[in-house]
């Protein structure tokens, strides 16, 4: 009996787990890069990768969609996702899985997003990708709309991107219809963030990965992204994988925090642990060295 | 050390070809504030509130509309992003020395000052024969500075000088530019979008909004005692601890 009991609970804890990393190792030549990491993202939580800029954050979270840069190689280690290793897949299957089952909002939302395509164009990229992409027709305006051949080729400019799809994944991230035929330097930073994270949610993700999403933004703007964020997660219950290097973040939107250093995970815990009561010197150092208001120390705590 | 009154710089947009109407862009609406020597003066606001203008305009990149400015000494400026204010085709001697060739110093003294200015911000001075890019972010905002005090300023403008940085890395910088300023007396104009930064830098605050200066007090009153609504706005969007 106790065993059926405990393969229960197993299964449960098999089924709650949407990413596991196990010993994961990355170098680079003789560098190493990630050093025998392991942790698991479960469903519907938010788990914050804290640690500077080196630590190896992103390379992790880039291995979790086997997105590495060619010169870093993985000496060792699985992830898995829904029970399969990353690794195991073909070219074809772990394309089927980015964009679709877990995406990425990368940091600079300057670069990520292509210069010389319009915003509507840039969305339906990723749902054409994956067929999701459902154009409505839409009305052709202007008088030339009577001459067939203009009306097509204003079809194509404006006709399709204003689809009923588009304009409703810009209103889940807030913003209004006319941004969808704008180019990215026509938007503000914040603005910019909000296409990218409309962009990763565009074909129902179970899991997100959040590169530094806030970290090129201003206090107040970063405040509107970070609530904006929280909600979509709690509405569809979303795991996320929030990399940052501001422990005053991870208060705002994190559930467990992982702590990372030159490669290696330092520590793991609940929020409130992690925070309130850090087991790692350089945890302590990371909470000491953010100003607070009304500080009084005359210098900050820095390695 | 730095009094500026009635401070207005106006862009213009013009609408149409044929000039129709202009949009106007109000980036400073008269503002005034005064700096004492050896304070430092935070300047705070989001983006396109018109802080970095203020800096522009105290260096004369850009000249005023109206107003006046009245500077007692040299100035010199640190920029945000260490990664294009660096000339990337230039090593560090020149990128640090080139303000002091240009006013002919003797070869020497420029040497000697450099290796000076390097201690100071706690740099090898292996460094010297090395090009921006095999530098860290925290440590080309340590050569940017440098850059900036090499000629013994009175004033340093920083405009948003750890924006871009980690936090480990931006406690690092904030430490040295209070060393810095013990050390040689300099006064600073520090501009970020961060308060909780510019509360643990400045003598006294300057909010900005739309050109604007709303509101000015000193560093405690401002989060004790914030007067105007936009202040409590900034500092209701600070992630706590």
């Amino acid at each position: 009996m106790i065993r059926g009991w405990w393969e229960g609970v197993t299964r449960r804890m098999a089924e709650e787990i949407d990413v596991e990393i196990k010993h994961l190792t990355v170098q680079t030549g003789t560098k190493t890069v990630i050093n025998d990491v392991s942790f698991s993202l479960y469903k519907g939580e938010v788990l914050a990768l804290v640690g500077e800029s080196g630590s190896g954050k992103t390379m992790t979270a880039l291995s979790v969609l086997d997105l590495l840069p060619p010169e870093l190689e993985r000496v060792r280690g699985e992830i898995f996702f829904n029970g399969r290793n990353i690794f195991d897949m073909g070219r074809e299957e772990i394309r089927k899985i980015r964009g679709k089952e877990i995406s990425m909002v990368f940091q600079e939302p300057f670069t990520a997003l292509n210069p010389v395509m319009n915003i509507g164009t840039q969305l339906s990229e990723t749902l054409i990708a994956h067929g999701c992409f459902k154009p409505t027709p839409s009305k052709v305006h202007g008088p030339w709309s009577i001459v067939p051949a203009f009306a097509k080729a204003s079809e194509g400019r404006h006709g399709p991107i204003m689809s009923d799809q588009l304009k409703h994944l810009l209103s889940t991230v807030k913003l209004l219809d006319n941004v969808l035929t704008a180019y990215p330097h026509e938007l503000s930073g914040g603005m910019r963030q909000r296409v990218m994270i409309a962009m990763a949610l565009s074909c129902g993700p179970s899991v997100l990965i959040l590169d530094e999403p806030t970290t090129a933004l201003d206090v107040s703007i970063q405040k509107e992204i970070l609530d904006l964020i929280k909600n979509i997660q709690k509405e569809r219950a979303l795991s996320v994988l929030f990399i940052t290097h501001d422990l005053s973040i991870v208060n705002l939107i994190a559930d467990r925090v992982c702590v990372m250093r030159q490669g290696k995970l330092i520590e793991i815990g609940m929020k409130e642990k992690v925070l309130n009561a850090p087991e790692h010197e350089y945890t302590k150092m990371l909470l000491g060295c953010i100003p607070r208001l009304g500080d009084t120390r005359e210098r900050l705590p820095c390695f | 050390m730095i009094n500026v009154s009635g401070l207005k710089k106006y862009y213009y947009k013009s609408r149409t070809f044929l000039g129709g109407g202009t949009d106007v862009v109000k980036a400073v609406d008269g503002v005034s504030f005064s700096v004492a020597k050896g304070e430092t003066f935070g300047l705070v606001g989001e983006s396109g509130s018109g802080k970095s203008t203020i800096a522009k305009l105290l260096t004369g990149i850009v000249k005023p509309d109206s107003g006046d400015i009245n500077i007692g000494g040299d100035l010199d400026i640190v920029f945000q992003d260490p990664y294009s204010s660096l000339n990337p085709c230039m090593n560090v001697k020149n990128i640090i020395g080139e303000s002091l060739y240009i006013r002919k110093v003797k070869k020497d003294e420029i040497e000697k000052r450099i290796k000076d200015i390097l201690s100071l911000v706690r740099l090898e001075h292996s460094v010297l024969k090395k090009y921006p890019h095999q530098f860290s972010g925290g440590e080309r905002q340590r050569i940017a500075i440098a850059r900036a005090i090499v000629r013994f300023p009175a004033i340093v403008i920083l405009d948003e000088p750890v924006s871009s940085l980690d936090v480990s890395i931006q406690a690092g910088i904030l430490n040295l530019l209070k060393d810095l300023q013990d050390k040689m007396g300099l006064t600073y104009l520090f501009i970020s979008h961060d308060l909780r930064v510019v509360e643990f830098m400045s003598d006294h605050i300057g909010v900005m909004k739309d050109g604007r200066l709303v509101e000015i007090a000193g560093s405690a009153e401002i989060y004790e005692d914030p007067k105007h609504e936009y202040t409590k706005h900034l500092l209701s969007s600070i992630p706590r601890l």
